[in-house]
């Protein structure tokens, strides 16, 4: 395994930083035991093409791409990109953070399996992705029209399947309109913005 | 060649390989060669991220373990040392020692599985019963290793649920000396220099070193290209850094290489227990934090008892990714805490996901009866891939 001249994740991550504008990367830091980057969404894909292709730094595999929603904050979506060198034996992970309405661009033209990984985040979290290839629903169904993974969305579902006799068939009913209005601590009633 | 207008499209449903579990795969074919595959997942998905969010962590296990039915203890492996790691604890010695022989024990059925349903796919169902054999006797030892604890939520974080049985020592010893070798002998004999299977997978689903790292393979799908790559040596957590085992590559890519290299594993995995056995320390294996005690016997003991089984210990705020070597490969968990009992996000990084995302790519060109071949010589399981 080849070894790096930059001992320290600190040191690795100023070499990374020196390549960008200081508003491309704002934060740079050791979080629980792993270099992680903030990444400014429009360079993105610079700092992707870099670590991939950068001798010293090589990370050939995307491992795992992240999506996490933050009701509260003005860009309420989190997306994390963890990165590895089978060559180094390093990892790496990316933070970017992103609006309801604001594209993010995709990472499928640099990693060839970023494809899956944003097909999946769109559907649960409805993150759209600019340059993308292929942003169908991969996990559920296509008629679904919610995205079950916002925190807004109550893990029991809105909306439950049962069977009307009068029509003779299976109709969805909203759960509000159920007996047991509230269901793990979350107002159905609620309306999704 | 046709031109693609010619080209007709099939349906591969709803299990296109043995015991993969539920999937479409929608093929374009040219004639009997595959151009083109699309893979359609989500049958078996649960929402288990979605449920980790609502329970606390131990109840998380048991969601956790239910992704991957063939291997027990190797998906809760990964959270568990999520957990550890975002807690800033470390399980006792012993308890890191009990663990790496279930994970390794886990490893050693979910191979022989996978064996086993390469060989069917193959055409040879006769491998199938003498390995049902070998994993009846398994589950039966892990029954009694485990003093009949559900393998769901034996291990736990701050270490293991209870001690491990006294006889157990010599109970995997007898396993690993007597019943598992005639099993693996068996086994080789029928497949490895077996004319139909070799030429059913040899040359067969080949993939080179770079495509299959980009596309993001990792476990016996990554080595089988020449990759030299196990979390357990590159990256090692709990007791690995003190065990001496090699890392055994193929550079071939093919099916036929992950079939080898997973008997291999199987022998590895055994040299591994044997050597924890010979080491196994003395002491106490769950930290006195997690302890639920053996009786509640004072006002404050069922309190505390109460708090850990009602409500769970309250996670550090912090994001960690904690990746474990599972059978199937890198099987990762990003658990993001806001400091409460429940995670805030923990979402998993699967080990089948990418592999199934790069079907398209291994099967390009080949006969449309070498798919089934491909895709259980990769090992994926829908329950895992798709969460």
């Amino acid at each position: 395994m080849a070894l790096s001249v930059y001992k320290t994740q600190e040191e690795f991550g100023q070499f990374v930083c020196l390549h960008f504008a200081k508003q491309d990367i704002p934060e740079c830091g050791v979080v629980s035991g792993m270099l992680t980057l903030r990444v400014l969404r429009a360079a993105l894909r610079r700092v992707l093409q870099f670590l991939r292709d950068d001798p010293a730094c090589r990370f050939s595999q995307l491992t795992d791409i992240c999506c996490t929603h933050y009701p509260d904050r003005q860009e309420c979506f989190m997306l994390t990109y963890h990165l590895l060198s089978p060559l180094m034996n390093r990892r790496l992970r990316l933070e970017l953070t992103t609006e309801d309405d604001v594209a993010v661009l995709s990472a499928a033209s640099i990693f060839s399996n970023a494809v899956w990984y944003e097909r999946e985040i769109r559907e649960m979290f409805g993150v759209s992705f600019e340059g993308h290839p292929d942003l169908r629903r991969l996990l559920t169904q296509d008629e679904i029209g919610v995205y079950p993974l916002r925190k807004t969305f109550p893990a029991c579902g809105r909306q439950h399947l049962i069977y009307d006799e009068s029509k003779e068939q299976c109709v969805f009913v909203r759960r509000s309109d159920q007996p047991a209005g509230h269901f793990f601590g979350v107002d159905l009633n609620q309306e999704e913005e | 060649m046709t031109t693609l207008q010619e080209s007709y499209f099939m349906n591969i449903a709803p299990e296109p390989a043995a015991g993969i579990g539920m999937c479409r795969l929608v093929a374009q074919l040219d004639g009997e060669k595959v151009c083109r595959i699309d893979p359609h997942i989500g049958f078996s998905h649960r929402g288990i991220e979605k449920l980790m969010e609502e329970h606390n962590l131990l109840q998380g296990l048991v969601f956790t373990d239910k992704l991957n039915r063939s291997a027990p203890f190797s998906c809760v492996h990964s959270l568990v040392l999520a957990a550890e790691k975002l807690l800033g604890v470390k399980a006792p010695k012993r308890a890191e020692c009990i663990r790496v022989i279930l994970a390794e024990t886990g490893r050693i059925l979910s191979h022989l599985r996978a064996t086993a349903n390469l060989a069917a796919d193959t055409g040879t169902d006769i491998v199938y019963p003498v390995v049902r054999k070998a994993c009846q006797q398994a589950y039966a030892l892990l029954d009694t290793v485990c003093v009949s604890c559900p393998p769901a939520v034996f291990i736990r974080p701050g270490g293991i649920k209870n001690d491990i049985a006294p006889q157990s020592k010599e109970l995997i010893f007898n396993w690993l000396t007597k019943e598992l070798p005639p099993v693996l002998i068996e086994i080789e004999e029928l497949l490895t220099e077996n004319r139909i299977f070799k030429s059913r997978t040899v040359g067969i689903g080949v993939i080179g070193e770079q495509d299959a790292v980009a596309a993001g393979f990792s476990g016996v799908n990554l080595r089988a290209c020449g990759v030299k790559w196990d979390l357990r040596i590159s990256e090692p957590y709990e007791i690995y850094d003190s065990l001496s085992f090699d890392m055994p590559v193929n550079p071939e890519g093919d099916c036929y290489a992950r079939y080898l290299l997973r008997i291999f594993e199987i022998y590895q995995s055994m040299s591994i227990i044997r050597q924890i056995l010979e080491m196994l320390p003395d002491g106490d294996v769950l930290l006195p934090d997690f302890c639920m005690g053996e009786k509640a016997d004072s006002l404050t003991a069922l309190s505390r008892r109460f708090e850990l089984y009602g409500t769970g210990t309250a996670l550090s705020a912090g994001e960690v990714y904690a990746a474990t070597e599972s059978p199937l490969g890198e099987f990762g968990v990003f658990l993001i805490s806001d400091g409460s009992e429940k995670p805030y996000r923990c979402h998993f990084r699967s080990a089948g996901f990418p592999v199934m995302q790069a079907l398209d790519l291994l099967t390009k060109g080949y006969d449309l009866a070498d798919v089934r071949v491909i895709l259980s010589s990769l090992n994926i399981l829908t329950t895992e891939t798709d969460r």
